[in-house]
């Protein structure tokens, strides 16, 4: 075995052991789901960032820049950073005052009196986090079956079984912590690697310069695009990426864990640092990539980099962190996707009166079904770069049906059941006729379904909770939001 | 209890855009789609830290539970 595979299978086995270690301390189900509201800043931004970058960053992304330019696609981390922030300052500490352990908790507590609001929230968790594994398993696939050579069934097997080792092991403590972990690896790894490209330009700053003046359009605001279409792809992205801040289980969920408000706060202006340091460095030096060859896939760019260009010793960890990306995101929508099925199925439908011992294990047998539904799934796709950013935008269109029943449950005293179950049934539908539309060419190609979704799901909450009345438990909910909590 | 993170995360932001501005930006020939998506980009943090301090100074945080 090369030193690639030494160093990623390392990396695997360390993820194993800090999961299986976590093990130790989840003893209960507030342990396995909200890691015992008990995790500091630092953790919170590891594992929102590890979260947010996944395979789609290193492959897709990656794949695309070197294509199309960089700038339509480093736009959307703008959003992600400030939808962060507004999050962790201002929405965040009353979604923690809720004391959740899910997303469709909110939905049931906020919206009480009508079945409709779980199970179409816990619906939407199940559905939008396997087609988003999904999407991110495949592109942990490039990694294991170009460089290692395995075939696409066994490379699936392998980053399954260990996303569900860890997971099923150690909770969201064992996510949180490898997710940290993962985060480091990955920065670290672009942050070695993108020397190598401004070396094989010619040096910086001259390099770049050269670069500028052979690709014009690298470093435009449309990128390769028209300037029709490049402005929808910054009004998509951006607005996807809003969505994701505000109303995507794996990143919400973490206003569940933070060990108090102000930690959650912290942790949003840590992110709102280090992420653009990334997503910066990794994307803008990509783009000039064309200017040093031009006869690589795209979706290989980042792997071709580490295994040709730089040493293998910082090649080796570049892969690792490819791998690290793409586990990580899988591991939280793990966690969220099994929390679903434990907690919001079997806990509320299936056995209410089941004990501590026995929803623990349900909790971990989630986890296992979620894998098996996971593996057959993503045995049935072919990788392209494409199919990667339409898996996440696809995820996203799903959120911003439920996206405005979130804020404005939040802010709007006036909020009802009534509107959120109108909201988010016609949000979804109609996101989901947008995003078929678009595949099958019935609707325009350029409406983004998510801003589709968002719109009509805001337009009916305000029509449906205007005319409609609220009941004094919505009320009693709405203000114990905003009562601090008795310390 | 209050800190010196609201401060002290202003002045990283505040660098690192400048840095970035450096970086990203002094190299390029026609520098204006570039710089604006800097300060889309790195500006957040400038702006988010100064809005973090200000609420520790007026005791904004001051209804935060600490669990033990």
């Amino acid at each position: 075995m090369n030193l690639f595979g030494i160093v990623t299978i390392g990396s695997l086995v360390l993820y194993l052991l800090v999961g299986l270690y976590c093990a130790k301390s989840t003893n209960n189900t507030e342990d396995f789901y909200v890691m015992g509201r008990s995790c500091p800043a630092y953790l919170i931004t590891g594992t929102l960032i590890a979260t947010n970058i996944g395979s789609v960053t290193f492959i897709g992304y990656v794949g695309s820049v070197y294509t199309n330019g960089s700038l339509p696609y480093i736009t959307m981390f703008g959003a992600t950073v400030t939808s962060s922030l507004i999050l962790g300052l201002f929405v965040g500490r009353y979604i923690r005052r809720m004391h959740l352990f899910t997303v469709p908790d909110f939905f049931t507590m906020r919206y009480p009196g009508n079945e409709a609001v779980k199970v179409f929230s816990t619906a939407i968790v199940l559905f939008t986090m396997l087609i988003y594994l999904v999407a991110v398993c495949q592109g942990v696939n490039v990694v294991l079956c170009d460089i290692f050579g395995l075939s696409q069934m066994m490379s699936q097997f392998i980053i399954l079984s260990v996303v569900t080792i860890f997971t099923m092991a150690g909770g969201m403590k064992g996510v949180v912590i490898t997710d940290t972990i993962m985060f480091a690896i990955f920065f670290i790894a672009a942050m070695l690697v993108v020397p190598y490209i401004i070396q094989a330009l010619g040096g910086w700053p001259e390099g770049v310069a050269r670069a500028a003046e052979k690709l014009p359009y690298a470093m435009e605001w449309n990128g390769a695009f028209s300037k029709s279409k490049g402005f929808w792809q910054h009004l998509e992205v951006n607005l996807a990426s809003v969505v994701l801040a505000f109303a995507s289980p794996q990143l919400l969920s973490r206003a569940f864990i933070a060990k108090s408000e102000k930690a959650f706060g912290q942790a949003m202006i840590l992110q709102a640092i280090l992420f653009p340091i990334f997503i910066f460095t990794l994307l803008y030096f990509f783009s000039w990539f064309p200017a040093v060859k031009t006869d690589i896939a795209p979706t290989s760019a980042f792997t071709w980099v580490a295994m040709t260009v730089a040493p293998p010793v910082i090649g080796s960890i570049a892969i690792a962190g490819i791998a690290a990306a793409a586990l990580s995101s899988a591991s939280s929508m793990f966690q969220q996707a099994a929390a679903a099925l434990s907690r919001d199925i079997y806990e509320r439908y299936i056995n209410p009166s089941a004990d501590e011992r026995r929803k623990l294990f349900i909790s971990r047998l989630s986890v296992l079904l979620i894998a098996i539904a996971c593996f057959i799934a993503g045995s049935m796709q072919k990788i392209t770069a494409l199919g990667l950013v339409y898996g996440f935008l696809f995820a996203s269109a799903g959120w911003a049906a439920w996206a405005p029943s979130l804020l404005l449950g939040i802010f709007w005293k006036r909020a009802t059941t009534k509107a959120a179950v109108w909201s988010m049934s016609t949000g979804f539908i109609s996101a989901l006729t947008f995003i078929l539309g678009r595949t099958w060419g019935f609707t325009p190609a350029w409406v983004p379904p998510n801003l589709v979704g968002v719109t009509v799901a805001t337009a009916v909450f305000f029509l449906v909770a205007v005319s409609d009345r609220t009941t004094e438990r919505e009320l009693e909910v709405y203000n114990l939001m905003r009562a601090p909590d008795p310390d | 209890m209050k800190n010196a993170f609201g401060k002290m995360s202003f002045l990283c932001s505040v660098l690192l855009f400048v840095l970035a501005m450096i970086v990203f930006v002094s190299p390029l020939p026609h520098k204006t789609d570039m710089a604006l998506m800097v300060v889309w980009v790195f500006a957040p943090a400038v702006v988010g830290s100064i809005v973090y301090n200000r609420m520790e100074k007026k005791d904004r945080w001051d209804q935060t539970k600490n669990l033990p």
